[in-house]
């Protein structure tokens, strides 16, 4: 039953690609291998084929036949728009591509970008991997929530979905999605969020459910020139600013990555170290412990000072 | 991107048609390795020919139809119409793609102008197909390590061991290892290499944003059979009591709804580590959000240390 189907979706795209003029309802029928049955079945056919291959991203065409008579539509497929036009490809691109596509092992693009290379390869280019340097990247998407959102995302189509609050209380939003960026391999939604009225910066994995997108497409308007990672940057990551801090010699290797040493007295090294989240480089300054002692600035020292004297009074 | 479920046969309608252009490309291509290209089985790319084998242009004769030889279990392919071309990229194809080279972009970027023009290039024509926009809009930006992980994985395919340096977090220190990869994975978007650790003799899984480098290490040295003095990482109990930053404190020790429903309760919950060392940072990093409840081992070692870090602060700072 199902080869039947596919037979007649071939048949069709073939017949329709093949066209110059725009064929009507019943030229198709008479021509095209697989319409059977009564006339209201072929129609039932055909309209479910149209909808079928509109899916699969293949574009039918539809054209009044007599501008007198609009009830006599005519079909056809364009090959431009059928067929994968990427202009002239080298051999070095095609192993570019096919880097870029194996990316995705394992993660939520996977299928698509398997069957992206399916057709790159069925352009007869050799790919030349040789001009290239040994690289593996890798996309990193865990979450399932990814390909709906970025669907909603290019659809401007209204999301809601719970989320963890800070509180670990779970919340329910409705977000205007904005964009879909990833830094330092985290993944993060930008959107309105509905209820508060205001930008927010969400992050993938605190998603809880499955996201439900509205019926509604292009109900939003984002400026054109909006560009996620900016957002991310700007909101995100906003307080860079500089600290001393004393490492003790042979440690604090996360913290070194980056940082100025400006003097050593045998046992420290007395280094300057620019952060971007206050909250995080405190985090960051007491996992250390006692090989990280902050100089300067004074509040950045109070506040991990005062964050030393709770965990001894917790643990008392 | 499709929301709706498509009717039954339209993944393979959509196979089929790519299929033609891919053998047309690939004359004399094995059954076995067209149906591993799109994974499917033999059995399903055998009834997809035959149902190829079936289709062509009104008037269906032999000048008409596709014709396809598959007999001999080598595909070979004529008459394909107008079949030739490749589909037009579907829009998550596109975006796959998009996303793939954003992330190559970003690594190579400052070592290789003239891959990354090159890689520009190609992220330009493929924004196209995405279109609306949405290229802007969902955008990768994470820098990974993939030289590194083009090491790795060459030593997995030869089987070959790696020097690697190491940055042990819970003890802060740089060491090497010789390490027999196994396999990749990842966890809370992290990523991970899993290794047998010859160092250690046992398995061991190492981030991959830790190994600062990695060498095919030629030694003479062979891997310890796998046997009762394998070293598993011991897991240590305790039970923590949470007065703050509730979520910072069940993703950072990775407790599950058991644990949540626990919380709730009484604020006091049970997890476990590999480490006492990691355990005992990752409460001073949360710097009294969380306090350890039992046992008093580790509670008194939390004390200790943020004493004597905070006597480093006794001295006013110069």
């Amino acid at each position: 039953m199902a080869s039947r189907k596919s037979e007649r979706l071939i048949n069709l795209t073939m017949a329709l690609l093949a066209t110059r003029r725009y064929l009507s309802k019943s030229e198709i029928f008479r021509t095209v291998d697989g319409y059977t049955g009564s006339d209201e079945s072929k129609e039932r056919m055909f309209e479910r084929d149209k909808d079928d291959l509109r899916r699969i991203g293949i574009a039918i065409e539809v054209r009044s036949l007599d501008p007198l008579f609009e009830d006599e539509p005519g079909y056809r497929i364009h090959p431009e728009s059928y067929s994968l036009e990427l202009g002239d490809l080298s051999g070095t691109e095609i192993a570019i591509l096919s880097l870029a596509a194996q990316a995705w092992r394992g993660a939520a693009l996977g299928a698509s970008a398997q069957s992206a290379l399916v057709k790159l390869h069925s352009l007869g280019i050799e790919s030349d991997f040789d001009s290239l340097p040994a690289l593996s990247p890798k996309v990193s998407v865990d979450s399932a929530n990814f390909l709906p959102l970025a669907q909603a995302v290019s659809d401007r189509t209204r999301v809601s979905f719970t989320y963890l609050s800070a509180q670990l209380i779970q919340e329910k939003r409705v977000v205007e999605p904005y964009g879909l960026g990833s830094r330092k391999g985290i993944w993060y939604l930008v959107g309105r969020d509905l209820s508060r009225d205001a930008m927010r910066t969400f992050r993938l994995a605190r998603i809880l459910n499955d996201v439900e997108l509205e019926r509604a497409s292009g109900i939003f308007s984002v400026d054109l020139d909006f560009d996620v990672l900016e957002f991310l940057d700007s909101h995100l990551f906003v307080e860079r600013a500089i600290a001393q801090v004393r490492l003790r010699i042979g440690k604090g290797h996360a913290l070194r990555n980056g940082a100025k040493i400006l003097s050593s007295d045998g046992e420290f090294d007395l280094c300057e170290i620019s952060y971007q989240s206050q909250d995080r480089f405190i985090d960051q300054l007491l996992w250390h412990g006692e090989d990280a002692v902050v100089d300067s600035p004074q509040e950045l020292r109070d506040r991990v000072i005062s964050k030393l004297n709770s965990l001894v009074s917790a643990h008392d | 991107m499709t929301s709706q479920k498509p009717s039954a046969g339209l993944d393979d309608a959509a196979r089929l048609l790519d299929l033609v252009p891919f053998l047309l490309s690939h004359q004399g291509i094995s059954i076995a390795e067209l149906a591993k290209k799109f994974f499917v089985t033999p059995e399903e790319i055998t009834s997809d020919l035959t149902t190829l084998w079936m289709c062509g242009l009104p008037g269906y004769t032999a000048y008409e139809l596709i014709d396809l030889s598959f007999d001999s279990g080598f595909v070979t392919i004529s008459n394909a119409q107008t079949l030739d071309r490749p589909r037009a990229l579907e829009r998550n194809e596109a975006l796959a793609l998009l996303l793939g080279l954003e992330t190559l972009l970003e690594e190579i970027s400052s070592t290789n102008a003239d891959l990354a023009s090159s890689i520009a290039h190609l992220i330009e024509k493929i924004s196209v197909k995405v279109g609306e926009s949405a290229a802007l809009r969902v955008k990768a930006g994470s820098p990974t390590a993939s030289a590194l992980r083009a090491k790795i994985s060459e030593a997995m395919d030869s089987r070959a061991f790696l020097r690697i340096s190491y940055h042990s977090s819970a003890h802060d220190e740089i060491g090497e290892r010789i390490i027999e990869p196994l396999e990749f994975s990842s966890l809370n978007e992290m990523e991970y290499l899993e290794a047998f650790c010859q160092s250690s003799n046992g398995f061991r899984t190492f981030r991959m944003d830790r190994i600062i480098s990695a060498q095919i290490h030629h030694g003479v040295e062979v891997a310890p059979k796998v046997d009762s003095n394998v070293s598993e990482p011991a897991t240590i109990a305790f039970s923590l009591r949470v007065l703050d930053r509730a979520r910072d404190v069940f993703e950072r020790f990775s407790l599950n709804s058991l644990s949540l429903a626990s919380l709730e309760s009484t604020r006091e919950i049970p997890a476990q580590s590999f480490s006492s060392e990691w355990t005992l940072r990752e409460v001073m990093s949360l710097g009294g959000a969380v306090a350890i409840s039992s046992p008093e081992s580790l509670r008194s070692a939390v004390r200790d240390r943020a004493q004597r870090t905070l006597a480093g602060y006794s001295n006013p700072s110069y």
